[in-house]
């Protein structure tokens, strides 16, 4: 039998991983339901998993990171109401001009009691959906682009 | 060089003060507070469409009281 290269394993164990993830249904009780983002290419799902792990304990005083269900590398979410964050997602785009918050550009609609952040520009995007509820959502926003630069080109 | 019209959409009460002070910055030809869905209409010039964004992104959306900006470029058909 022929071998397999390392690498190729790794990226086939992660891609794995990464498949059963997002196909788990089991939500725990304290996790928040964020629907996980399917067909991930490779590459943008281990961007995605960098990204997950450089992610702020805390986007804002008092919204700390929170289990999601199901348990995926492409979500995360902070403090209650939720605010969620989805990976790989399709670009932002939108009839406005982009929002730039510490170098990281971003589009932004109203959706019902939310508005979503979506970056603009990058291979791999994610989208942020914030609920009214959070005031000064530039800075909330903004606190996320130490991780984003650093993960997702 | 590049022109464009920027339509911009204010904090409630802030549009006077919006347009009073997009008007000093380079590159604004006009700027002046309007009644409709937006606030705040600018005329703006620049160099290349780049320079163009770099006008509104880095300096017109960092003024105090502006919401959301929508940028028109101007073209000849």
């Amino acid at each position: 039998m022929p071998r397999r290269p390392p690498v190729a394993l790794a990226l086939a164990a992660l891609f794995a991983a990464g498949c059963a993830a997002q196909s788990s249904s089991s939500a725990t009780s304290q996790g928040v339901n964020v629907a996980s983002v399917d067909g991930v290419p490779i590459k943008a799902l281990i961007a995605c998993r960098n990204l997950k792990a450089q992610l702020p304990k805390a986007i804002t005083p008092g919204a700390e990171l929170r289990q999601v269900a199901p348990v995926s590398d492409t979500t995360a979410a902070w403090g209650t109401p939720a605010i969620t964050l989805r990976c790989g997602v399709p670009e932002g785009n939108s009839l406005d001009d982009p929002y730039t918050f510490n170098g990281v550009r971003w589009a932004q609609h109203d959706v019902g009691a939310a508005r979503t952040w979506t970056t603009v520009g990058r291979r791999v995007n994610v989208v942020v959906e914030v609920p009214d509820a959070y005031s000064s959502q530039a800075e909330l926003i903004g606190s996320l682009a130490t991780a984003i630069t650093h993960s997702l080109s | 060089m590049v022109q464009a019209y920027i339509l911009i959409q204010t904090e409630v009460g802030k549009a006077a003060a919006v347009a009073e002070a997009i008007a000093k910055l380079d590159g604004v030809a006009t700027a002046e507070d309007v009644t409709g869905p937006y606030d705040v209409i600018v005329r703006a010039e620049a160099h290349s469409v780049d320079e163009l964004g770099k006008l509104v992104v880095a300096r017109i959306q960092g003024v105090d009281g502006i919401t959301r900006t929508l940028t028109c470029p101007v073209v000849h058909l």
